[in-house]
């Protein structure tokens, strides 16, 4: 049922009816926003979340139903935030090492700025515990715990085994969990 | 089996992911097994804070931007201004060109026409009413509508 109405949607979009896709971004708006929310974090989830819904629009002639479109749009929005976070980190380890060339090896001091936003990013607990995670252990425990995807779905999505779905979502819950009681002692 | 495969199990169960026969045996395993159970709590705990997470509201104005975004790659006409006025005919403009002025040229023709055929209507006309509107001039007004 839901992924007829996904198929209705494709053909229309695919034949040229461009204002369709607005009911598919309607639809999934909600789920691909919350995982780029806990993936990449409130300050660049917006703009993930967009970009994934264009990529998607820009390559929906190339997709050819073998799989549901919801896991060929779950793909594509992980891709987007690994890709984002893989980004983020290269930026930081370039400009760690901008500040470092810069300062004769010595790092600057915490302005209080930086601790304002330290302070706020520990509010959002279950968050901030997600950022601490390795990225692929933070991506399978959302796609679990918010997007509610089943184990079957998970080995489409992420295209690894079964067993393998079971034992990162293992250690994904036992990083946070772990990660948890630290940050509560 | 081993404790650490159980704990293993314990996450698939809580995932409803276990068919009926090892539920059951985990279930077996944990009555006796506090670690096990003390595991499931926190899986339950952990599901609940999660569920916070999950209701985060969609940026007002979400789809309207990524639509924006869409009609501007879009290759079918977008509901947008496009360029010149002209263009919203979809010819060239030599191709304009020329039809503006056959059009003209064939108005022309037939405004001249109508014009002389109704100077001459008006001229026996005159003899009943006082014509003060000029012919031309209505014939004018008329070609213009056709024009
Ligand atoms: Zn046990």
């Amino acid at each position: 049922m839901a992924e007829g109405f996904d198929s209705a949607l494709l053909e229309k979009i695919k034949n040229g009816e461009t204002g369709a896709f607005a009911s598919l971004v309607k639809r999934y708006q909600q789920k691909v926003y919350q995982l780029c929310l806990s993936m990449v974090g409130p300050a660049e989830a917006e703009d993930a979340a967009q970009s994934i819904f264009i990529s998607i629009y820009q390559s929906i002639r190339k997709f050819e139903e073998r799989s549901q479109f919801s896991t060929w749009l779950y793909r594509v929005a992980a891709n987007h935030c690994l890709n984002l976070l893989a980004k983020r980190k290269r930026e930081k380890t370039d400009s760690l090492d901008l500040i470092l060339k810069h300062t004769g090896g010595q790092l600057p001091e915490l302005t209080s700025a930086d601790v304002t936003l330290a302070r706020l990013a520990e509010k959002e607990s279950v968050r901030s515990i997600l950022g601490k995670m390795a990225e692929e252990e933070r991506l399978i425990l959302c796609l679990r715990e918010i997007e509610g995807f089943s184990y079957q779905e998970l080995t489409e999505l992420l295209d690894i085994s079964l067993d393998l779905v079971k034992v990162r979502l293992f250690r994904a819950r036992k990083s946070f969990m772990r990660i948890a009681k630290e940050s509560n002692k | 089996m081993e404790h650490e495969s159980y704990l293993l199990l314990t996450h698939a169960y809580f995932d409803g992911e276990l068919d009926a026969s090892a539920s059951r045996e985990l279930e077996r395993h944990l009555l006796g097994c506090p670690d096990c159970e003390a595991e499931l709590d926190e899986l339950k705990n952990a599901r609940a804070n999660f569920a916070a997470l999950a209701k985060a509201p969609v940026p007002f104005g979400f789809k309207e931007k990524v639509m924006r975004r869409v009609w501007d790659l879009a290759p079918s006409p977008a509901p947008k201004e496009r360029g010149h006025w002209l263009d919203w005919l979809g010819l060239p403009a030599w191709e304009l060109a020329a039809a503006l002025s056959v059009t003209l040229l064939v108005g022309f023709y037939f405004a001249f026409d109508y014009a002389s055929a109704r100077t001459q209507r008006s001229e026996n006309a005159l003899q009943i009413s006082l014509g003060y509107d000029s012919a031309g001039d209505y014939a004018m007004e008329e070609t213009n509508d056709e024009l």
